[in-house]
């Protein structure tokens, strides 16, 4: 065995899949840095082009650019608020508070050092359990995944904090929209109209996208200036201090290197839950739990070496059973499929090496692309200092563009627009967005395994001892945090704009519609959009009553409501301004495509909204539209919808 | 003077010369004028899964055939949603022009429309078929610990067995229905799996007895033991599942038995089909037609599908057609059997 590790070693460092493995790298960076574009799209676009490639080489390049591709993501989380994809949803909480606070280089330090590290670690962890895989991997059942995913849900409220009844109305909120879509047991379609398309329920992709990459968009063109106005440039040596970070945060590295490593080995939950798990865990267990989400870096260590670590996890049942621990992983075995490997145990008797050669390659091309960015880090972290005006457009095309390659759907779009809206409207009124994510990705988890549990072990669920273990796990937890919030005292209500209060009642109608529609649908499929809506319900009367009274009670002689600065007046007339902007764009995707709307709209916003001068107008927008041309049309061969108007004229012109 | 007569009529000459040769060219070289409308141009090619699966990899290995038959470039496009029916809805509605193709689930298209599903916005007996490039071989397997070695023993079992499947009216759902009855196998399904994967791994844990799948999603588990196989059914045995009985050789089955094996068997029989929306006019038909046989016999083709052990069971797409006509018309009370089992 250790012979076959070794020949694996020199097979990595072997010139053709060493160059082939570095290219993986540098292409799973660009994408992870692409808003939007996420690990996954990156893995599609290069799937074809390893049809006529050796095995060596195609994993060499396939592992390099999805292990890595979350290195690239933690870069535009931590600045601009942007999350490559919902593996890095969780940094969110911490990263981009560091950017605001001017520690943007300390920030992407500890990040890239510690995604190397978790990464380095997963590997490592993926070589030792090599011979107790199999059954380890069999001792979970949806009776433990049910468990995990209400552990998951519980950590809305640990990270909530303060705000307990809006972080717990945040998340409800993400687990509602999380159960819109074809009922999987009873096939029963839910809040779906009718419209096929949203059969696979609401995706995770374009939502994320809307609630960070276009809400933060809406509020910098709103604010005007840049993100992190002159803070950065103050930042010395910034990027050293992060690794040290990493250093004397070693014990904390290593534990949620091991989280993201366990959940990432057990399919079924999802590794995407990682993340989120090593954020709580940190938040329970570091001495400076208060100042969590106010940017710490431990909010950044921890995970951030949980993401990386959970992809030497999920390669645990690829190899032990040819079952995917991640979505990622599932396109992967595609890549087996294609080459034409048995995958499974089989491997492990056969292709030892090749399953060793898996394993370094994570590990070295994590600590390549940890490097790569490391060298440009400091340019990197500038970003946060550009002018919003250049932002602003080009943001939001990738936002588009990520939208819709996913899957190809326009609708897609529509998604990204709508939640960009919402997710403004959240930023303002001091709703969490990322616990909005939690409840979405564990929503269909938590419903599906509970109701197979049922139906497997009906009275038996809670009496197998793992689930007993992570019951006592949950209601401890939850119980402690609760208690010393009790202690703590919780946030007093806040006298309130005119425009909240709308949000409020809004927000209370469209709970009160989901339910009333949700009380339609047979026992099996209302049973978990009950569970969430009533509650949720009940909270959101609740705080909408108690602002109501707040405001009133606050009432000054003057009687204007400006406690967010929020009101009527000039910061409207901005908002509507921008909002505009921002919607005129999904217009013309859908009017002309993605290529022509990439020139126009990047000249038009800077010219006429920015008001910059033709020649950088003009520079820019050319510059975008060819480095999305050389790289999506021309290497990856991607097909971006052409847009209604040219479809039109090729009909009318051409006959075709 | 003459010297210009001789010119004018070397022109005429000519110019007949070249009038008949067009009139020829249409007449006699469609083939060509087709392949004149194709060159250049972008076949989009449509694929209701994503990247990397068994429905993705068939059309990118007969695309590089295609291309090099008709001129045109190829595009894949993967547009996963509900189970294909949101990619087959779109090749039906697409213009009529060649350039889009697509490839489509046959046993689940014949599904969705014969216990018409909502969502199914298609009518197989319209689309322009193509071609089949292959079709299924499904098998029923148990876990390798399991207490049923046999169909037999599934038969003559007093508790009853428990399958898995994704959602009541999914492919899988429906045959093990369906197979259940005509061979009289008590049977629990399991719903609300999300993947094959899943419930094979749940057979192989032991939570659930047994599990109907695609030969090729199962061979892995096959071959390493994790799942045994004891039904095969499709229209092809396979020299791997030698040894393995066919569901039709099934003694004791009755006649109404046998009504249902029959229309698993036709749905089947569909399988992976290329087709183009309806109202492809016949000549460019026959000219993508032709450019898949082509492609199917390409000697890099053969040898890309052969590594990756996809094996081609094509059928000409009057062939299919038949077969789709056949396996719509199913009698009323067949139909509606088949309804109640759908949970409608």
């Amino acid at each position: 065995m250790i012979e076959a590790a070794l020949l694996a070693l020199i097979k990595v460092f072997n010139p053709l899949t060493f160059a082939y493995m570095i290219l993986g790298v540098v292409i799973g960076i660009t994408v992870g840095i692409l808003p939007g574009v996420g690990p996954t799209f990156g893995l599609a676009v290069l799937i074809p082009f390893t049809f006529n490639m050796d095995p060596a080489s195609a994993f060499a390049l396939l592992l390099g650019a999805h292990a890595t591709s979350y290195t690239g993501g933690a870069l535009t989380t931590i600045l601009l608020n942007t999350p490559g994809d919902s593996a890095n949803a969780a940094t969110l909480f911490d990263g981009f508070p560091m950017t605001k606070k001017g520690e943007a280089g300390r920030a992407l330090g500890a990040a890239l050092s510690s995604s190397a590290t978790g990464g380095f670690l997963g590997a490592i962890f993926l070589i030792l359990v090599i011979p107790i895989m199999r059954p380890f991997v069999l001792l979970f059942a949806p009776p433990e995944f049910f468990m995990m995913a209400v552990i998951g849900i519980g950590f809305i409220a640990i990270i909530s904090g303060k705000s307990l009844v809006k972080g717990l109305i945040s998340g409800g909120f993400g687990l509602m929209i999380g159960l819109i879509g074809l009922d999987m047991s009873t096939s029963t379609e839910r809040f779906t109209f009718g419209i096929l398309f949203l059969w696979d329920g609401i995706p995770l992709v374009p939502v994320a996208l809307g609630l960070f990459a276009v809400a933060e968009m809406i509020e910098l063109a709103v604010e005007g200036g840049s993100i992190s106005g002159k803070l950065v440039s103050k930042e010395r040596g910034g990027v050293i201090r992060g690794i040290k970070d990493t250093y004397r945060h070693w014990w904390l590295v290593l534990r949620c290197s091991a989280i993201g490593n366990i959940i990432g080995a057990i399919p079924g939950i999802g590794g995407n839950v990682a993340c989120f798990f090593a954020y709580g865990h940190a938040k329970q267990t570091e001495k400076n739990k208060d100042q969590f989400g106010s940017g710490v870096v431990e909010g950044v260590i921890a995970p951030e070496s949980a993401n990386n670590a959970k992809e030497g996890g999920s390669l645990i049942p690829t190899l032990a059973f040819g079952i995917p621990g991640s979505a990622g992983m599932a396109i992967l075995l595609g890549a087996f499929y294609i080459q034409g490997i048995a995958t499974g145990p089989e491997m492990l008797t056969s292709n030892l090496w090749m399953v060793f050669s898996m394993a370094w390659t994570v590990a070295v091309a994590n600590i390549f692309a940890a490097g790569i960015c490391l060298f440009f880090a400091n340019r990197i972290a500038k970003i946060a200092l550009l002018p919003g005006g250049y932002l602003f457009p080009i943001v939001l095309i990738l936002a588009g563009i990520g939208a819709y390659s996913t899957r190809n759907a326009l609708g897609d779009l529509v998604i990204t627009l709508l939640f960009g809206l919402i997710g403004y409207a959240m930023k303002k009124y001091n709703w969490s967005r990322p616990v909005l994510l939690i409840g979405l990705v564990l929503a269909r988890v938590a419903e599906k395994n509970f109701l197979l549990s049922l139906q497997l072990y009906k009275d038996t669920f809670f009496q197998r001892p793992i689930t007993i273990v992570l019951t006592i796990i949950f209601v401890a937890t939850l119980a402690h945090h609760l208690l010393r919030q009790r202690r703590a005292g919780g946030e007093p209500p806040v006298p309130a704009s005119s425009f909240q209060h709308v949000f409020n009642l809004a927000a209370v109608i469209l709970v009160f519609a989901y339910t009333a529609i949700a009380t339609g649908f047979n026992f099996k499929a209302k049973l978990m959009p009950l569970a969430v809506s009533v509650p949720i319900l009940i909270l959101a009367v609740w705080l909408t009553v108690s602002e109501l009274k707040a405001h009133f009670a606050a009432r000054d002689p003057k009687g204007g409501a400006s406690a967010d600065g929020g009101g009527f007046g000039e910061n409207t007339a901005r908002e509507a301004g921008v909002v505009a902007w921002v919607m005129s764009l999904f217009l013309a995707l859908y009017f002309f495509g993605f290529m022509a709307t990439s020139f126009f709209y990047v000249f038009l916003s800077l010219k006429m909204r920015s008001k910059f001068s033709l020649k950088p107008s003009l520079l820019t927008s050319s510059g975008v539209f060819l480095f999305l041309y050389a790289l999506l049309i021309k290497t990856f061969e991607v097909d971006l919808y052409s847009g209604r108007v040219v479809l039109w004229a090729r009909k009318i012109i051409f006959g075709y | 003077m003459k010297r210009k007569i001789l010119k004018v009529s070397n022109l005429l000459v000519l110019a007949a010369m070249l009038l008949l040769s067009d009139i020829a060219g249409v007449v006699y070289s469609a083939p060509r004028k087709e392949k004149d409308f194709f060159e250049n141009k972008v076949i989009t090619f449509i694929v209701g899964y994503k990247t990397g699966g068994g429905y993705d990899a068939w059309a990118r290995i007969v695309s590089p055939g295609i291309k090099a038959y008709t001129g045109a470039n190829i595009v894949i496009k993967n547009m996963p949603g509900a189970g294909s029916l949101l990619a087959t809805n779109k090749i039906f509605v697409s213009d009529p022009n060649g350039l889009t193709i697509g490839i489509i689930n046959g046993p689940g298209a014949m599904q969705s429309q014969m216990t018409e599903i909502r969502g199914a916005k298609f009518d197989l007996l319209k689309f322009t078929w193509l071609g089949r490039l292959t079709s299924e071989q499904r098998v029923i397997c148990v876990g390798s610990k399991s207490k049923y070695k046999s169909i037999e023993d599934m038969r003559t079992a007093s508790a009853p067995i428990k399958f898995g499947a994704s959602g009541i009216g999914s492919p899988t759902y429906l045959d093990v229905s369906l197979i259940g009855q005509a061979l009289n196998i008590k049977s629990e399904i399991i719903t609300g799996y999300d993947t094959g994967n899943e419930v094979n791994l749940a057979v192989i844990r032991g939570e659930l007895d047994a599990t109907a799948a695609s030969f090729s999603s199962a061979y892995s588990f096959i071959r390493n033991k994790d799942l045994i196989p004891v039904l095969q059914y499709g229209d092809v045995d396979m020299n791997a599942l030698k040894g393995i009985p066919n569901m039709m050789d099934l003694p004791g089955v009755d006649n109404q038995g046998r009504e249902l094996l029959d229309l698993v068997l036709s749905f089947l029989t569909v399988g992976r089909s290329i087709v183009a929306p309806p109202g492809l006019s016949s000549q460019r038909a026959a000219f993508l037609t032709e450019a898949l046989k082509q492609s199917l016999e390409d000697k890099n083709f053969r040898k890309a599908a052969q590594k990756r052990k996809m094996e081609v069971l094509y059928l000409p797409p009057k062939a299919i057609r038949e077969i789709v006509e056949k396996g719509l018309q199913v009698s009323p009370d067949l139909k509606q059997s088949v309804m109640k089992i759908m949970g409608r």
